[in-house]
């Protein structure tokens, strides 16, 4: 019982850092599909084509994917 | 989507366009000839896509093989580590959030291949040869070089896989300060050099009458 309040603030530590470490991550991951959604939009200004408009949509799918991630991060951990 | 222009018809050579168009694919392949909705960045009104063209699809196997293994890893590994007492038993919350990181991670790892596969691309018009290159998120660049300005064209097939596949590199060497171009991995590369050489050819035929 003596242990109890030591490995309960160890629990804590562990997971504020773990949560912490996810939200970063999260957030790294959601600036680096936005530069993603932007070099597609680059790229098909470069190169016109047919497939063009179904890669825009998978950028943005990438964005709401991390948004989703980020939102879970927060909400489940 | 501008009008398509037709290619200059050519005077004196023989065409290769039969050869080209049957070996020519969908909008996902690596290798177009006369694209109907292909238009790059500069192209001027009276110019038209000939060949459009990318690295080979066989080239894309090796990141292609690690998306799959970075696919399936998680089911197999995971219950194997668990086994092995390798890692703790995750709560439900954060197993959810880390399969979704990773396969949020193995999908974004696909998606920038593929673009970088899809718009790294070599063109050749009837004016002129272009190169698109994307090395990363922060660096592309774009050379350009007259029909006119190129003194030769050759194409170097090295490889089991170039052999099989029928894919090589297309080096252009160019007169004054235009860069060469190296079309590197593309599909036919012969039919690509009598193309272009058919094009330069076409060039010559059109500036004889205007020399003394």
């Amino acid at each position: 019982m003596t242990d109890f309040p030591n490995n309960l603030s160890v629990f804590f530590t562990i997971w504020f850092w773990v949560k912490a470490i996810l939200v970063a991550v999260s957030v790294i991951f959601l600036v680096f599909s936005l530069i993603v959604w932007r070099q597609v939009h680059l790229m098909s200004s470069y190169l016109e084509t047919e497939l063009a408009p179904l890669l825009k949509l998978t950028a943005v799918g990438l964005i709401a994917g991390v948004a989703l991630l980020l939102f879970l991060v927060v909400v489940l951990i | 989507m501008g009008p398509v222009v037709e290619p200059k018809k050519i005077k004196g050579a023989t065409s290769v366009d039969g050869a080209l168009r049957e070996k020519s694919g969908g909008f996902l392949a690596a290798f177009a000839a006369f694209p109907k909705h292909a238009k790059f960045s500069g192209e001027m009104e009276d110019e038209g896509v000939i060949l459009l063209m990318r690295a080979h699809v066989v080239t894309n196997i090796p990141w292609l093989l690690i998306g799959l293994i970075l696919i399936i890893a998680p089911p197999l590994v995971y219950p194997w580590a668990i086994n092995l007492e390798l890692i703790p038993l995750l709560p439900s919350g954060l197993k959810t959030v880390l399969t979704l990181l990773w396969y949020l991670g193995v999908f974004a790892y696909i998606f920038l291949n593929f673009l970088y596969w899809y718009f790294n691309v070599y063109i050749v018009t009837n004016e002129r040869v272009v190169d698109i290159d994307w090395y990363s998120l922060l660096h592309r660049e774009m050379s350009l070089a007259q029909i006119s300005k190129i003194q030769d064209v050759n194409a170097i097939q090295v490889g089991v896989l170039a052999g099989l596949f029928d894919y090589g590199l297309v080096t252009i060497q160019t007169a004054g300060e235009a860069p060469n171009f190296d079309f590197t991995n593309v599909p036919h590369p012969q039919l690509v050099v009598q193309k272009i050489q058919e094009l330069m050819q076409a060039e010559e035929i059109q500036w004889e009458p205007n020399m003394p």
